[in-house]
Formats: C-alpha cells, structure tokens, sequence
C-alpha cells in the first residue's frame, strides 16, 4: 500500500495521503482497487495537481519560512549566548564604562529580549497548536518531538550537576580552582560542550519537524510572519551592535581585545569575529525566509484548512 | 475558480454521485463509497473519489471539516447545493423529456 501512495506526487500526499491510506485499509485491496488507484495517481501527477496544488504549496512555503526563521534563531541564540559567556569576565564588564562599549553592550541585551519576544510571539501559538494537535489526535510521535527540549535540557542540567560535583570535590557552589584543571576535567567539559551543541541542534529539528507533522491553521502561521520580520530585522541590529561593540573595545582597551579571554579561551578578536559572522548569517537567512513569508500573498494562503506538511 | 460540473471531464458523474451522497450530510471516504453504492449501484474506487474530492474540493463545491481518527469528513457548502441543484434539474428534464418521446414511439 505505501508504494501505492508513493506513486502520488508529495503535495497530494500532504493533503490526501493519510486519509486516503485510512481508506485503502479498510477495504481488501482488488487487482480492481489497485489499477484504480494507480489511475488516479495518473490523473494526480499530470492533471489534478493544479486543482489544489497552489494553496497548498504557498502554506507549505510559508510554513517553511517560519521554520527557516526558527532555525536561524536558534543559531543566533548559541553565538549570543558565546558573547554572553566571554563578556562575563570582569575585564569585559569594566569596559562597558566607555560609551560605544557601554551602550553596544546594552543594544545587545535589549535586542535579545525583543527578539526573544518576537519569536515567542509567533511560536509559542504554533507549538501550542502541534501540542493540542497532538493531544486530541494521540499523535505520540509528536508529543515526543515536541518535549524533546525539555528532555534535553534536563539532560543537560543534569550532566552540569554532576560535572560541578566532580569538579568542586562534591560541593554545589562553585569554588575558584586553585589548579589547572585535569585531563578528565577537560574531557568531561568538552563532553558538556558537544552536549550542548547536540541538544540545540536535536531541540531544532524536533520541534521544526513537530510543526510540520501536526495539522496547523494557516492563520497562525500567517500571524506569524510580522513577529518572524521583527525578529529577523532585531537580529540583524543586535549583529551590528555586537560589530561595533567589538569595535569600540579594540579603540578603548587594544589589549584586552589581543588576549585570549574569548570563547573557551580562544583569541578574543576571534572569537568575537566568528560570534559576529554567525549572527550575521543567521539574521541574513532569517531576514530572506521572513522576506519570503511576507512576500506570500493572503489570497494564496487564505485557506482555513489545516494540512500537515508531508503525509 | 470554476464552478459547477461542467468540466470536470470523466470525473464529472463520480462529482454528481458525491454531491448527492453529501447532501444527505457530511461523510467520509468509505461512507460515501458505502452510500454511493446504496443509492446507485456504482462502487467507486478510492482512487477515482480523492481524484473527484480534490476537484470538487477545489471549486468549493464540498469542504473538509476536522480528521477523525485518520478520516476526514467531507461536507457540501452552499455552491455545491446550488450545482447539485442545477444538474439534478438539468437531468430531470432530460429524463422528462426522453420519456416523452419514448412514449410516443
């Protein structure tokens, strides 16, 4: 029966596939029933489409901006949470006295809190939507999508606790080492890191493709396109704050921007370059995908019908 | 956006068949081939109703309401009422008339 469906082209099988599969069960597949099934992916490929081709395609797109946008966040967020991590250290937060440093600083800060906004503007409906999806229609596989973060950020907290005890001797506060820190140390570190980096990029995925599975109206997505635009253009004007913070830094304290107080230690220079071309990138593919959104008209995703993405 | 039955080709007589099953109220796939088959004797096959349902779908002639366990249920909307209306009417006449002349034969 799947290579039944298979003969249909995708965009049929968003729409139709899992109802028309429900069908095929239920009745005993014929030689009659096969040959009228193939008939009618015949008549799918090279004549139906275009019956219902076009709305579901633009919501497809728009769909696909959204999640494109999503992505390109969660990229965003991991270089920021970089500069967060180096801009820690006291050094960094004296320099914050001089003005460009200083104020850069606060764009910064006060960019990731509207950003963050946006994005949970326009998401948290659709996650609510897959969810509630989920729940009346007892689709396990993206209940399980869906709590995916949270399974991976309580790994993740987990792993941190247990690293902190064994680092601090089995004390919960963090003490300042009086010794370098040990080969296992490093390792279990390194460990935490990969860690990190696999949960954001599994967290990603699962969600993107939650959103996908589940049957979500097209209005929702269509509300989201204004907050996915804000995020992006946000994203973009942190990316040029983080720019000029660097900048600021390298005439106030040439210095400090030579050590090698950035990320894990690295270069500082090169570490905020590298945090800086990965925000630029990641709000430059936001920027597109929102663009794309927006650039599709309503009459084209005016629909009300709820389609998963794929069959 | 077309209308009517006009020209939906070789899926025109599975469209009026759906259309009459569907205003006797929403159903899914297998119970409109169920009742199809009740009222006329035609089964359809699966492949020949989704290739109706997509067109008439599409002229806004029936429109899907939530899934239920998988199946959707189809409903008929207002335009379809009017084109089920107009051929139902268009083949009555043609059946009051061939009996006419038969009967005058």
């Amino acid at each position: 029966m799947r290579l039944l469906l298979r003969l249909y082209p995708i965009a049929w099988r968003a729409r139709y596939g899992d109802e028309f599969a429900a069908l095929l069960e239920a009745r005993p597949m014929t030689p009659r029933i096969v040959l009228d099934v193939m008939t009618g992916a015949l008549d799918a490929r090279f004549l139906a489409l275009r019956a219902f081709g076009r709305g579901q395609r633009m919501i497809n797109k728009l769909r696909a901006s959204q999640i494109a946008v999503f992505c390109a966040y969660i990229c965003f967020v991991v270089a920021g949470m970089g500069f967060q991590k180096m801009t820690e250290y006291d050094d960094f937060v004296a320099a914050r006295r001089h003005t460009l440093v200083g104020v850069t600083f606060d764009a910064v800060v006060v960019g990731a809190v509207i950003s963050l906004l946006a994005v949970l503007a326009g998401g948290a409906p659709l996650a609510l939507a897959a969810l509630r999806y989920a729940w009346d229609h007892r689709r396990r596989d993206i209940a399980l999508l869906l709590a995916t973060p949270v399974i991976a950020l309580a790994v993740l907290l987990g792993y941190g606790a247990f690293l902190l005890r064994i680092v601090n001797g089995g004390q919960a506060q963090f003490v300042t080492p009086t010794t370098g820190p040990t080969s296992r140390e490093k390792i279990l570190f390194v460990v935490l890191l990969a860690g990190f980096g696999l949960a954001a990029v599994a967290s990603t995925w699962a969600v993107s493709s939650a959103i996908r599975r589940a049957e979500i109206k097209p209005s929702l997505f269509r509300f989201a396109r204004v907050p996915a635009l804000v995020a992006a253009l946000v994203m973009l004007a942190v990316s040029a704050a983080t720019l000029l913070w660097g900048l600021g830094l390298r005439a106030a304290d040439p210095g400090l921007v030579a050590g090698n107080d950035g990320v894990l230690a690295s270069n500082t220079t090169l570490s905020w370059l590298g945090i800086v071309a990965v925000m630029l990138g990641a709000s430059v593919v936001a920027l597109v995908a929102a663009a794309r959104g927006l650039r599709l008209r309503d009459g084209d995703t005016s629909s009300e019908t709820t389609y998963p993405a794929l069959a | 956006m077309h209308s009517g039955l006009g020209d939906l080709g070789r899926f025109s007589d599975p469209s009026l068949l759906i259309l009459s099953s569907l205003a006797g109220g929403a159903k899914h796939g297998y119970a409109m081939i169920e009742d199809i088959h009740a009222l006329s004797g035609v089964r359809l096959g699966p492949g020949t109703l989704y290739g109706a349902l997509a067109r008439l779908e599409e002229r806004g002639l029936i429109a899907p309401l939530a899934t239920e366990d998988r199946r959707r249920p189809y409903r008929l909307t207002a335009a379809g009422a009017v084109a089920l209306r107009e051929q139902l009417t268009m083949i009555e006449s043609l059946a009051r008339t061939g009996l006419q002349r038969l009967a005058a034969i």
